[in-house]
């Protein structure tokens, strides 16, 4: 009984054991600091202050936990912004044309075939960046944070054309 | 107006247009403070300021030249290491091998695929400006980044 109860508290209460947590990344250091109009410099303020918030945020493993959230919230970000752009697009593609100017390229082919550009370069430049590191315990987080710098500023690259 | 712009750029040599139309110490000194992204069309806005509207094309042209010269001095640094970074590779069994000629090209795809993308947004006289301010705005963010990488490296 008293293990049970035991294990019900700790159920109860996760915060209270921050290890368990994983790390304590949050996107208001990217936001804020995008309001202020720093664009492309704000990528990486997130996994910045969590590896200070998160307890052993320092090591090796804090830090790529702190990336790694860092990456996964860009690479939400993009797929929102680039659904934004393909419905723009679509509705683009819907327009008449216009009489006496030659027919106006497809938006959305247009629009696919910068993202799968930038797949490709994206995958070269992180293979190439995590190789810079290979053989050393960073190896894996320098990929990882090479793919957070270029989602994140991919879709800032996307967003741009609305002022974001 | 694109093509215009475009015959403007290809009339000058890249060197000759760094020469009198912008002064990279200007940009070097942004640098110096750390706020790359603000330092990114800033002297090609100084440059059109200088020269007149009609020479946005052409001071766009010359800072992107700039920035072309920074990413090819990083690239030359990357080069001197890159066959040690090809045989650890082979050793480890990484398939595909990165190579820095795969990334320039994938880079130079991106970059068309990108800038082609934003130009059709466009009608008219800022057709052309945003195929040139879009190359600016790229290959600058390229350079940084293969600086950055060189600085970084172990």
């Amino acid at each position: 009984m008293r293990l049970t109860l035991s294990a019900l508290c700790l159920a109860l209460t996760p915060l209270a054991v921050p290890a368990q947590t994983g790390p304590a990344f949050d996107s208001g250091p990217i936001t804020n600091c995008l309001a202020d109009g720093h664009g492309t410099a704000c990528v990486g303020r997130g996994a910045e202050a969590c590896t200070m918030t998160t307890p052993g945020g320092g090591s090796n493993v804090g830090y790529g936990a702190c990336i790694e959230s860092e990456r996964a919230w860009w690479d939400i970000e993009l797929n929102a912004a680039y659904q934004m752009r393909m419905n723009e697009a679509r509705s683009i593609d819907r327009e008449a044309p216009i009489p006496g100017l030659r027919p106006r390229p497809s938006d959305v082919e247009s629009l696919r075939a910068m993202q799968r550009a930038w797949i490709t370069f994206r995958d070269a430049t992180c293979a190439f960046e995590e190789l810079q590191w290979w053989g050393g315990t960073g190896a894996g987080a320098a990929g990882n944070a090479c793919r957070m710098r270029m989602t994140g500023e991919q879709t800032l690259y996307l967003r741009s054309l609305l002022g974001g | 107006m694109r093509a215009f712009a475009a015959l403007i750029l290809l009339s000058a040599p890249v060197g000759a247009q760094g020469d009198w139309l912008l002064d990279p110490m200007v940009i070097e000194q942004c640098l110096a403070t750390g706020l790359v992204e603000g330092c990114i069309g800033m002297v090609a806005q100084r440059c059109e300021q200088a020269e007149g509207a009609m020479a946005r094309g052409l001071c766009l042209g010359a800072e992107t030249a700039f920035w072309q010269g920074r990413a090819d001095a990083a690239l030359a640094r990357l080069a001197l290491r890159e066959g040690d970074v090809q045989a650890l590779s082979s050793r480890r069994g990484v398939d595909p091998v990165p190579a820095l000629a795969t990334i320039e090209a994938s880079f130079t795809a991106y970059r068309d695929a990108a800038c082609a993308w934003r130009e059709g947004q466009w009608d008219g006289i800022h057709h052309g400006w945003e195929w040139a301010d879009c190359r600016l705005r790229l290959t600058a963010r390229h350079a940084w980044m293969l600086h950055e990488t060189v600085e970084a490296l172990p």
